[in-house]
Order: structure tokens, then C-alpha cells, then sequence
């Protein structure tokens, strides 16, 4: 006993001595970039239709610049991120993109806010080699397989592509008894529905999930009042409920239903992952469940501390949005932190941060997070239920295969 | 206040930083071409949007483009101007069918008829035709982002010449009579209804040409993109500019569109200057910036001041005799 405990001291002592010397060695590095500024840019919807969106992801973004600052910079450059505001429309997304490159010579970027202009400011980016980084894009096609080149384009946003199937299955796995039909509701006027809706009628077919679509009803997010759909949805007695929406609608379809006597379970994307939504859909939306790239109540230190800081600097708990537009932060930094900048040949440093981007593996407050090799999120995704009185509860988490 | 300073004074590196805008810009400026040739003609109609989406949804489904689950036409796969060409005639046709019951309206009636059309092609056809993409909306992997700069700024500046030269033609004058008294016009001879719907057909043509042309500055189009919005916007543009002479729409959309990047300095007080800008020019130029004054011919913004100035001045007038 005695000697493995003097073992396990050396080899203490020896391992705080390594870290001594590689701290020295790192502190050196930092001399190197101290004097410099890493330029950063982030186009998110400040205004308009993602004007619920953007400035939380603004305030995270400038949290996350003045924590990285505060302990020393990137080896000791100063980070600076230029947020500008796309007005939730496509020309501006792309316009500010190309600005923010060609003048302002950031390094990368953040953003955009929506799908839709991220369709738009993408492929700039990608043209003039810039890593762009999305933090909220949850549609389709956005990595990966893009309709245009996107070797610089990556996301830390969970897509409804993996949240949905994730939340079904884990859904209908700990169900007792298990669901045999559902119903499906969602507005055929918006992207991000409509991705979220494929995404359900294709994990209902999954043997393993089994569940008869009774009913595919669609309308426009433009419309006022849901209740006629919303019964003709309940009429058919499901056992499940999918939303695929945002905004008010899901809390809207929830209150109608539940009204209309329907007892069964509501499951939905990213749509519900809002304290907004659960606040709003109240009582009427308890147990109805979603799967989240980031849960509030997680303790693990990078949340903990994230949480913390935000509810320090701005007195709210910080959302979804939020975490994932700090966690891009994060992601930014860290990657130029490995990448020796020169910060004088422009081009070639925004290569290099995109190749060091590639091999990311840090604690962040989504968890510990990768990207795939086609630049898409890879993290433990948190299954949660909504509690009733505007917050949420976790279920379960599923780690990344 | 950077952004104004580097546009007058160092035009090219301006253009190299924001050639997205100046493409938009052009793409509004024809959009607001499109609905001047019906208001010159005295027409509210606003099914430009509509119209708008028929070219840019023809020009990327005939150039190849996908929807998520694969080719939008498999195997179709025809050069650029052919496709637009094709999105035009089809904006053609589809305004003189729609042109022959809704042209006999008027005024406001005209426009929510015409509006109607541009909502009822979005929630009707574009969201429920597989071809389209639905909601999803259409990818375009042949956008280009810069290439197509040049093509359509000259095509405004060829249409907006063709138009200027129209407006002194006898289909010109017809317009413009019918435009002020279409009782009196038809009461002249003038086949009124002809006029009106030549004004319709050409203004859906060029509201097609501008979508497929903006259309393929993006990779995405999207049934969003095609609202009453825009509709909206393009009467703004009109509005504001003044419709006397054909350069005043179109100086009215790329004023406006440049506008939000100018106020950008403003930042959180941006859309509240914005729209106090648009007020003060309604207010103050409730005939819009270029106008037309009965007396003093093709006089513009200053000489109706000055012959405003001069009305008021009362030492100038004939000064009653004593009795």
C-alpha cells in the first residue's frame, strides 16, 4: 500500500511539474501574440423575425469575449467579436458577411441567426475562405451536403435531423404502452417546420418506432387561430402529438388540445427547447418532450459556470441560443489557440483555424463536443420535458455514437 | 457615416465589399420598374410579387435546380437566358389570364384582387407542387454571387431606357390619359381596356425577369421570399421615388435598399430612423422625390419649390386696387 501511495505521489509531483513546464512553455507562446487582436465577426437577427433570437445570442457572444479576455486573451491576443445585426433578412446576412470579411478582415464568423440567411451568407463565406460557424441553424443541408460548397462552413447547432429521431426513440423505448399512432402537426409556410416534419415521417416508419401517422395536418404560420386544425387532429384519438414549430404555435396547439380533451404525449425539435415556449404553453404543456443540445440544470463546470456568469452579467438564465453561441466562442478560440496564427497573412491563418476547427474537442457548456467530419455537431444530446411552470426537466441524455 | 464616406469617395473599394448589395440594388431597381409601368398607367396592382416568384421559380427549375428529395425536372437542364426567357412568357401568359376578369376593377378593389393572386399562387400552387420544393423551397446549385452584377445593372439601365422612351409614345400618352381621367380617355377613343392590360402583361414580364435574375444571386429560393411584403415594398419604392417619370421608382428602391446599410452607424435606433426617414419623405414629398408639376413641364424637385416659393411670396401679387 505504502508504495503505490509514494508511486501515485511521484507521479503527481511529476505530472505537476510537467504541467509547470508546459504552463511556461505556453506562457512563452503568449508573449508571442500578446499585442495582437483576433478579429472576430457574428451576423445574427437582432431585429425582425429572429429578433427573439439574436440578442441573447449577442449577449452570450459578448460574455464569452470578455471571459476569454479576462483570462488572458487567445495566447494573449486580444479577442474582438464585431456583432452586427442582419434584420432577419437574406440580403443583409450576406451583405454584412461579406463586409465583415473584405473590410473588417476578421478571421472567422459567426452566424447567421435563421436557415434562411444562412443559405445566403454561407456560400460567401465559403467563396472568400472564411470559416463561418452556425450556432443556431438547425435545418437541413446547412453542413455537410450543401447545394454549394461548404468546406468552411461548420455548426455546433444540434440539427432537427438528429434532435427529432433521437427524442422519438427514446420516447418510444421507455413508453409503457408503447404509442401506435400519432398525429402530425406543422405550418407548411416555413422552412424549418417543414424540415422538422420530414424528419418525423421518417422516424415513424423505423421499425423500431412503429407509430401510424393517423393524420398530416398543415397550415400557415401566418394563421391566427389553430383550434379547427388542432381538432381535427384530436378527433382522431392519437397517442402522440408531433409539432414540428416554432415560436407560439407549439404552445398554441398544446393548450387547444389539451382542451379538447386530449391526454396523450407531445413531442417536438428544437421548436420547444425555449423557456418562452414552456412559459407560455404552461400547465397545458407538462411532460411534453423534446431533445436539446443544452439543458439548464446540467452541473457539470462548463455549464455551471456559464450559467453563473450570464445570470451575473444580465440577471436572466441564459436559453438554448445562448449556449450554443457562447459553446461557437469557445470553439472560435480554442481553434486559434492550436493554429500559431501569424496575424499578418490573413489568408493563410483563416486555413489554419479551419484545420485546427476540425480536430475541436473541448468542455463546453453543450457538454464535451467534436465535430463530425462533415463539420455537424457531435455531443451528448439531452432529452427534456417540459415541468409545467415554465422551466424544464431532463429525462435523459443520449451520447454520440 | 464610414460606409457613406467610402461610396462617394472610394466607389471601387466600396464595390469590393459590398457587390451583394449592388446586385441587389439593381434587382429592386427592376422590381420597381415593373410596378411603375402599371401605376403610370393608373393601376394599383400588386400581384408583382407573384410574378416575380414565377420567373425566379421557372429559371431555377429549368437551369437544374434540386429540391431535398433531388432534382426539381430530372434531366432538364437548359442554359440560363433560355430558362428566363421561358419564366417571362410564362409570367406573360399567366397575366393576361388573370388580367382579363381582374383589370375590370379599380382602385382598391384592384389591389387586394392582385394581392390575392400573389398569396393564392404561394398557398395554392408553390407550397403544394412537388416541383417547387414546397416549404422547403429550392436549392440552386447554379447561383452565382458576383457574375451577375453587370447583366443586371445593364438590363435596368436598357428597360429603364425603353420605358423612358414608351412614356412618349402614343401608348405613353394613352397611359397617362387614362391615368387621369379614364372616363375622359375612353371618351377620346382610347381602347382603354387594351392599354391597361399591355401596362399589366409588360409590368408582370419585368417583375419575372427581375426574380429569376435575383434568384439566381442565391442559392436558396423560398416561397418566403415572395410575400405581400414585397409587394409592399416595391409600392414603397414607388411611392417614395414619385411616379411622374420612370427613374423615380427606381431611385426610390435603391435608396431605400441602401438605406438600412447607410443607418447602420445609427445601430440599435436603426429601423426607428429608417422609418422616420420614410415618413418625413411621405410628409414633405407626398408626390414622391421626382415629380411633375401641371404648368411647368418636366420641372423636378426644385423648380416646384421655387414656383411654390413664389406663389406664397405676397409682395409679388398684384396688389389690390383701392375701391
Amino acid at each position: 500500500m505504502r508504495t503505490t501511495s509514494r508511486i501515485r505521489w511521484w507521479g503527481t509531483a511529476g505530472v505537476a511539474v510537467a504541467l509547470f513546464a508546459s504552463a511556461c512553455g505556453s506562457s512563452s507562446g503568449t508573449a508571442s501574440s500578446k499585442g495582437k487582436t483576433l478579429k472576430l465577426g457574428a451576423v445574427f437577427s437582432l431585429t425582425g423575425a429572429g429578433g427573439v433570437y439574436g440578442p441573447q445570442q449577442q449577449q452570450a457572444v459578448k460574455l464569452a469575449e470578455e471571459t476569454i479576455n479576462a483570462g488572458g486573451g487567445v495566447n494573449g491576443a486580444n479577442l474582438s467579436i464585431q456583432v452586427v445585426d442582419d434584420a432577419s433578412t437574406q440580403t443583409q446576412a450576406a451583405q454584412q458577411t461579406q463586409t465583415l470579411i473584405q473590410q473588417n478582415q476578421v478571421v472567422a464568423l459567426l452566424g447567421p441567426t435563421l436557415s434562411n440567411s444562412a443559405v445566403a451568407a454561407h456560400p460567401i463565406a465559403d467563396s472568400l475562405k472564411t470559416p463561418m460557424l452556425a450556432v443556431s441553424t438547425t435545418g437541413l443541408n446547412i453542413v455537410g451536403t450543401c447545394p454549394y460548397p461548404c468546406t468552411y462552413i461548420f455548426r455546433d447547432s444540434l440539427g432537427e435531423a438528429a434532435a427529432i429521431p433521437t427524442n422519438i426513440k427514446t420516447y418510444v423505448a421507455a413508453a409503457s404502452p408503447k404509442p401506435k399512432t400519432g398525429v402530425l402537426l406543422y405550418p407548411n409556410d416555413d422552412k424549418f417546420s417543414v424540415d422538422g416534419a420530414t424528419a418525423v415521417k421518417q422516424t415513424v416508419t423505423d421499425p423500431a418506432v412503429g407509430i401510424q401517422l393517423l393524420d398530416t395536418i398543415q397550415f400557415s404560420k401566418s394563421d391566427a387561430d389553430l383550434t379547427q386544425f388542432v381538432n381535427q387532429g384530436v378527433a382522431k384519438h392519437p397517442d402522440v402529438i408531433f409539432i414540428t414549430s416554432l415560436g407560439g404555435i407549439p404552445a398554441k396547439i398544446m393548450t387547444a388540445a389539451r382542451q379538447q380533451g386530449f391526454t396523450g404525449q407531445f413531442l417536438g425539435g428544437n421548436g420547444f427547447n425555449s423557456a418562452a415556449v414552456s412559459k407560455q404553453a404552461g400547465n397545458f404543456g407538462k411532460g411534453a418532450r423534446s431533445a436539446s443540445a443544452w439543458y439548464l440544470g446540467n452541473d457539470f463546470a462548463s455549464n455551471a459556470e456559464f450559467v453563473k456568469a450570464f445570470k451575473a452579467k444580465y440577471g436572466t438564465d441564459p436559453d438554448q441560443f445562448a449556449a450554443q453561441a457562447y459553446t461557437g466562442v469557445l470553439i472560435l478560440a480554442d481553434a486559434a489557440k492550436r493554429a500559431k496564427l501569424t496575424y499578418t497573412d490573413l489568408a493563410g491563418d483563416r486555413q489554419k483555424l479551419r484545420t485546427a476547427m476540425e480536430s475541436t474537442n473541448i468542455q463546453t457548456p453543450l457538454g464535451p463536443f467534436q465535430f463530425t467530419s462533415t463539420h455537424d455537431v457531435h455531443q451528448t444530446i439531452w432529452v427534456i420535458a417540459m415541468d409545467g411552470q415554465g422551466g424544464f426537466s431532463l429525462v435523459t441524455s443520449v451520447k454520440p455514437s | 457615416m464610414a460606409f457613406l464616406t467610402q461610396l462617394l469617395f472610394h466607389p471601387f473599394t466600396w464595390y469590393h465589399a459590398h457587390q451583394l448589395l449592388a446586385g441587389q440594388m439593381g434587382v429592386d431597381g427592376l422590381l420597381a420598374l415593373s410596378i411603375w409601368l402599371t401605376l403610370y398607367s393608373g393601376q394599383l396592382t400588386l400581384a408583382n410579387a407573384g410574378f416575380m416568384a414565377i420567373g425566379a421559380y421557372s429559371s431555377v427549375i429549368l437551369t437544374g435546380g434540386t429540391t431535398s428529395s433531388g432534382p426539381a425536372a430530372a434531366g432538364v437542364h437548359l442554359p440560363l437566358p433560355v430558362a428566363m426567357l421561358i419564366g417571362v412568357v410564362l409570367a406573360a401568359v399567366v397575366a393576361l389570364l388573370i388580367g382579363l376578369p381582374v383589370l375590370r376593377l379599380k382602385g382598391v378593389f384592384l389591389a387586394i384582387a392582385t394581392l390575392g393572386f400573389g398569396e393564392a399562387l404561394r398557398f395554392g400552387l408553390i407550397l403544394n407542387l412537388g416541383i417547387t420544393g414546397k416549404g422547403q423551397g429550392l436549392n440552386n446549385p447554379h447561383a452565382t454571387l458576383t457574375s451577375g452584377i453587370m447583366p443586371i445593372w445593364l438590363s435596368l439601365a436598357i428597360l429603364a431606357f425603353l420605358a423612358w422612351r414608351l412614356t412618349g409614345t402614343k401608348t405613353g400618352h394613352a397611359w397617362a390619359a387614362i391615368r387621369e381621367d379614364q372616363l375622359a380617355a375612353a371618351a377620346q377613343g382610347i381602347d382603354v381596356a387594351r392599354y391597361k392590360m399591355v401596362a399589366f402583361v409588360l409590368g408582370a414580364m419585368v417583375a419575372a425577369f427581375a426574380g429569376a435574375l435575383g434568384a439566381h444571386l442565391s442559392f436558396l429560393i423560398d416561397s418566403n421570399d415572395y410575400t405581400f411584403t414585397q409587394a409592399i415594398d416595391m409600392l414603397i419604392w414607388a411611392v417614395v421615388g414619385g411616379i411622374a417619370f420612370v427613374i423615380g421608382p427606381i431611385v426610390g428602391a435603391v435608396l431605400l435598399t441602401i438605406l438600412p446599410e447607410v443607418l447602420r452607424f445609427t445601430q440599435d435606433y436603426r429601423q426607428v430612423i429608417n422609418g422616420v426617414i420614410l415618413i418625413a419623405i411621405v410628409l414633405f414629398r407626398p408626390d414622391g422625390l421626382f415629380t411633375r408639376r401641371s404648368g411647368t413641364g418636366q420641372s423636378g424637385w426644385f423648380v416646384r419649390r421655387w414656383v411654390t416659393v413664389r406663389r406664397r411670396w405676397p409682395s409679388r401679387r398684384p396688389q389690390p386696387a383701392p375701391p
